[in-house]
């Protein structure tokens, strides 16, 4: 990640050693004892950001990072804040960077970071509401503009829109983007130019209805798409492949939605 | 350190004086010379900073790496003489080394 200079109060200053309590004798045996590092910033505290580090007894919590956060905020430090839910990597609302890479707290183990110390900090380029939590209006905003719901001109049918089994494998790939933000706050493009740029995931779910079949607005989404900004500041970075959690390709939904312009333009 | 003369695409000149080891494209972003986008920092991973670099120099900047071409196939008017200024280091014998710049990035 690019590193520029920050306005001194936004400047990360080192913070607080919190030890769970008889995490020294653990310290001593070794093994069980783990250090996470994690950005804090409190809106109303007129301090800066700052790194705290909660030194851990691993064996009184489950496997996962999320387990770990849960367990000092129950634990430790009540004040800790962050976004949590399903547990399961269905809803995305534990999306952060965990030892610098976007991903999702509750499926990734803590056993699977190396070194000393984990670090944590919330999804990278986006205004920080407290802590963990990142301000996501502007990401939500975008998904909105791309008309994420079925347009027809056709009359209504008097059953249900009828799709084919192999209709329907086009969407398998797209359909299951949970919004997590992972992809776009992890792009170059959209750090640098989000109030233009769309990000990989709005894109992709833009895609995913003009691959739909029942969907009958092709022309209107792709007109809306067709800006040097919107879709076209997708360089092929290829990071939010590399770091989606469900698994996702959004560059190669952005790459086909460009066939699809590039094809209608000749 | 080497000087480096960056055009803009409609002429304009800007002169940096480039510390070795920097890549072309640092020294224009370092000294916010316009024309040279850099979105992904540097990683050769998305071709936004795109120069032609001067016949003169050609030999001394030498030519392309195989990633580095396949990432010239997303740049817009590539000619033979393209690059992607991230790819060039700076020494001291590219001073005097001159790039222009393409209308756009992107």
């Amino acid at each position: 990640m690019v590193a520029l200079t920050l306005p001194r109060n936004s400047q990360v200053k080192k913070g607080k050693r919190w030890q769970e309590a008889g995490a020294q004798d653990v310290g001593k045996a070794g093994e069980h004892l783990r250090a996470f590092r994690i950005y804090r910033y409190d809106p109303e505290d007129a301090g800066n950001p700052r790194w705290d580090t909660y030194e851990v007894d691993t064996s009184k919590h489950g496997p996962m990072v999320l387990d770990a956060l849960i367990h000092i905020k129950n634990t430790i430090d009540p004040t800790l804040t962050f976004r949590r839910s399903c547990r399961e990597g269905v809803c995305g609302s534990c999306a952060m960077n965990i030892g610098g890479r976007n991903t999702l707290a509750c499926t990734h183990a803590w056993k699977d970071f190396s070194g000393a110390e984990i670090s944590i900090s919330p999804l990278p380029h986006m205004p920080v509401v407290k802590d963990l939590v990142p301000d996501l209006n502007l990401f939500y905003a975008q998904y909105a503009s791309i008309e994420p719901w079925l347009h027809t001109k056709t009359a209504t049918p008097d059953k249900e829109w009828l799709q084919s089994p192999k209709e329907r494998e086009k969407l398998d790939g797209l359909y299951e983007c949970i919004l997590c933000a992972c992809c776009s706050t992890g792009c170059p493009s959209y750090w640098w130019n989000q109030d233009k740029y769309l990000g990989p995931a709005a894109l992709l779910q833009a895609y995913r209805w003009i691959a739909d079949s029942r969907d009958e607005a092709e022309g209107e989404r792709l007109d809306y798409l067709e800006d040097p900004f919107r879709l076209y500041r997708c360089h092929t970075i290829m990071n939010c492949a590399q770091v989606c959690p469900k698994g996702l390709n959004p560059a190669k939904a952005i790459a086909e939605t460009k066939k699809l312009l590039a094809s209608r333009s000749t | 350190m080497a000087k480096i003369t960056y055009i803009e695409h409609d002429g304009k000149e800007h002169v940096a004086e480039v510390k070795n080891g920097l890549s072309v494209m640092e020294g224009a972003i370092r000294n916010n010379i316009p024309g040279i986008d850099a979105d992904c920092g540097g990683a050769c991973a998305c071709a936004t900073c795109h120069v032609y670099v001067d016949d003169a120099w050609l030999e001394k900047t030498g030519g392309a790496s195989a990633m580095e071409e396949s990432m010239l196939d997303f740049a817009e008017e590539v000619k033979p003489t393209s690059r992607l200024s991230c790819q060039i280091k700076v020494s001291d014998a590219l001073d005097g080394l001159i790039v222009r710049m393409p209308e756009s990035q992107h």
